[in-house]
């Protein structure tokens, strides 16, 4: 039998019958919600549960104006919605109906949104609040969990994947602040469980946020069954849902999960995270998802080979052999960032500037010539030689340490600290970097959304031409001052 | 054919198709009158009638014996004979139109095919070389004639969706933005640069990025929408989804 094509998407073989050669599990698949500012996950339990409508919860949120329903999941439907006394956006998340209904629910929710909620960093999607309403006649005689939260203006690394490659400059803005969120999170003693592009938010600043920290546990996915159910089979009462398979393929989440998280859910730790944070890393890099025998990161695109160590090692099978903490992820990353060329090239221009041979010789070289034409006059002419050999040695090496203080002087006190070598953990992000990604995210969300956003003041710290050339002068100037104080000494 | 729908705007929801038609068909069902439950009816064969033909075929019919009884069925059909059968499907037309077809097979073989052929009216024309052309042979014998149906359907659905873009994309005179982008749909190129496409469009690279962003999620939308056609409300949909990727 002559070798079937299969889909490079999916594996599956492709039919004969396949509509204009496109792959139709493919196709089909897209249709399922999953597009909409990430807030939605593609792991769906069932798909048998509608939402709550935006009339159905006005009345249920008096004090929210529900503005539309932009995204849903297994894990919940989010729709975007305005405080009305603060005045601001929000998102408000809603927990799919049979979960509300489970056994002992009640308190695990109480206790683990709290927990959730403690959640304050710039890189998490802070929850507002969190609780649930009585909604007889939606719930089917239950109550609605809820939670408020922080609403993104922006898109999801999903979306960003979606619509193309994400540069590694890109990538690496986007992973140290992925590190920070995780980093501070595991402090606290919560695991995500859930990394995955579609949790990954961006906002038009192209600041990262992440969402649904803990939700997975609250909910209480496990790993997919491998066997085939039938499509609308229930979760026994009391029991933890099973994420289904369709046909014979996983709809998305699993493939972001530890290998330990699969066997053995209960006994997973915060190195899960760093697990899918390779996954995601590696598909942000190549494109592709790691399956199998995958190939290192460095022989995909064009980058620094020492990433390929990190993601590597961020995806070993067994917990003991990953990194032990995603703070580690961070500093690895950021080293290689600095000491890498393409961010010399780039981002230090300062540094550069003092680092560079050229303005030293040139100055050299002004320096002795002025002093040797200077020297001329004032010894050989006026009968001092003597003084002449001094002066030509001593000038120039006082201009030089001169040129040197003056480029360090400008440098620190101008505040712009970005550009030269950053160290340690700061909460800002590299804004070089990071400009890049906030530019492709405003380019895919003004045409997605339809909106017309003002331009984003960008923040560019490096020294213009006329700075530099400025700085030369200034140089040489103070060369002639010293020549002259020289003369006025002998 | 199906009306246009209005142009593509950010945030399409049920409420642009007022009525899906499977909705009008099984509300007329009881007072078995209106002409509206009749054309819409007549639609979703229109679109549909190929799984119709391949559970045929399948069930031993050659190409002209399948012809005949797929015509004699619509026929049968949009005479309102079976629409008391509506209730039992769930609020899908596909479960709908399988036990019909079953139940109007059954009761043919009864009554000997060949003399009966609705008096020589066709509601819907098949071009049974079409028909013949496009059923899976190889497939079907490793499939029961339940699954091929159904797996038939999903193919159906999928060119359906594929038409109705490519038409949208024509009334703009876009015609060659499809083409170059389709192969975007199905999510096979993600990833790779879109140099090619862009040199062929003569275009850069990001917008080319924007534009197959912009019909991925429109391709979806119509899917969506078209599937909603055939399923009683927005709810069935994603479960029709997830039905047809297992028939696949």
């Amino acid at each position: 039998m002559t070798e079937q094509n299969k889909c490079a998407n999916c594996g599956l073989p492709l039919p004969s019958s396949a509509p204009g050669g496109l792959c139709p599990a493919c196709l089909l698949k897209r249709g399922l919600e999953t597009n909409t500012a990430g807030y939605t996950d593609d792991a769906q339990p069932l798909a048998r549960w509608t939402p709550p409508t935006v009339e159905q919860l006005s009345s249920l949120f008096p004090e929210l104006d529900i503005l539309q329903l932009i995204g849903r999941g297994g894990m919940g439907a989010v729709y975007k919605a305005r405080e009305k006394q603060l005045d601001r956006q929000v998102a408000l998340k809603i927990l799919p109906a049979e979960i509300g209904r489970r056994e002992a629910f009640a308190q695990r929710f109480a206790r683990e949104a709290q927990s959730m909620a403690r959640l304050s960093h710039p890189n998490i999607v802070t929850i507002h609040s969190f609780g649930r309403r009585s909604a007889a006649e939606l719930a089917g005689g239950g109550d609605l969990y809820f939670f408020i939260m922080e609403y993104v203006d922006g898109l999801s690394v999903r979306q960003l994947l979606d619509a193309g490659t994400i540069s590694p400059k890109e990538a690496l803005a986007i992973v140290p602040q992925i590190c920070d969120a995780l980093q501070y999170a595991h402090d606290r003693g919560i695991v995500h469980r859930d990394i995955k592009p579609e949790n990954v938010l961006l906002n038009r600043a192209g600041q990262v946020k992440i969402a649904d920290f803990g939700l997975a546990k609250l909910v209480g996915l496990t790993a997919p069954a491998a066997s085939e159910p039938a499509a609308g089979a229930k979760a026994a009462p009391g029991e933890t849902p099973t994420i289904t398979l369709a046909g014979q393929e996983v709809l998305g989440t699993p493939f972001y999960m530890a290998p330990e998280q699969k066997e053995w859910p209960g006994e997973v730790d915060h190195r899960a995270d760093i697990y899918s944070l390779g996954v995601v890393f590696y598909e942000m890099l190549t494109g592709e998802l790691p399956k199998g025998k995958f190939e290192p990161p460095s022989r995909k695109v064009l980058i620094d080979v020492r990433l390929d160590e990190v993601v590597l090692r961020a995806l070993e099978k067994e917990p003991e052999r990953r990194y032990q903490q995603v703070s580690e992820v961070r500093t690895q990353v950021e080293t290689i960032i600095e000491t890498s060329d393409m961010k010399n090239r780039d981002l230090k221009p300062l540094n550069r500037l003092t680092a560079s041979p050229i303005p030293y010789a040139y100055i050299i070289v002004v320096a002795l010539v002025v002093t040797a034409v200077w020297g001329y006059f004032a010894d050989i002419i006026s009968g001092e030689p003597e003084w002449f050999l001094p002066r030509l040695v001593v000038t120039p090496l006082l201009a030089v340490a001169i040129w040197w203080l003056v480029v360090r002087l400008m440098i620190n006190p101008s505040g712009t600290p970005a550009a030269t070598a950053t160290h340690g953990h700061e909460p800002a992000p590299h804004y070089q970097q990071v400009s890049e990604v906030r530019t492709q995210v405003e380019t895919i969300a003004q045409t997605a959304g339809g909106e017309r956003i003002g331009p984003v003041p960008a923040v560019e710290p490096h020294f213009s031409r006329t700075a530099i050339v400025g700085a030369i002068f200034a140089g040489v100037g103070l060369v002639t001052i010293a020549l002259l104080f020289l003369s006025l000494l002998a | 054919m199906a009306s246009r729908e209005p142009k593509p705007s950010p945030c399409p929801s049920a409420a642009q198709f007022a009525a899906t038609r499977w909705t009008i068909v099984v509300a007329a069902a009881d007072d078995k009158g209106g002409a509206a439950s009749r054309r819409a009816l007549e639609e979703l064969i229109r679109a549909y009638w190929f799984p119709l033909y391949a559970y045929v075929r399948r069930q031993g019919s050659s190409p002209e014996q399948a012809e005949d009884l797929t015509q004699s069925f619509f026929t049968h059909l949009l005479e309102k004979k079976s629409l008391t059968h509506v209730d039992r499907s769930k609020g899908r037309f596909r479960s709908f139109l399988l036990a019909a077809l079953k139940n109007f097979l059954a009761d043919e073989r009864d009554r000997a095919v060949a003399a009966k052929r609705g008096g020589g009216r066709q509601f819907i024309s098949l071009d049974t070389l079409e028909a013949e052309a496009r059923y899976p042979k190889e497939l079907a014998d490793a499939m029961t004639p339940e699954r091929l149906f159904e797996h038939s359907w999903a193919i159906t659905l999928l060119n359906q969706v594929l038409l109705r873009l490519q038409e949208e994309y024509s009334e703009q005179g876009k015609q060659d933005v499809f083409q170059s982008l389709r192969h975007v749909l199905d999510g096979q190129t993600t990833g790779q640069s879109y140099a090619e496409d862009a040199s062929r469009l003569g275009t850069t690279e990001g917008a080319v990025r924007v534009m197959a962003h912009r019909m991925r999620r429109r391709y979806r939308e119509l899917l969506r929408a078209e599937i909603l056609q055939t399923v009683a409300d927005e709810g069935l949909v994603d479960g029709e989804i997830h039905y047809l990727l297992k028939c696949l």
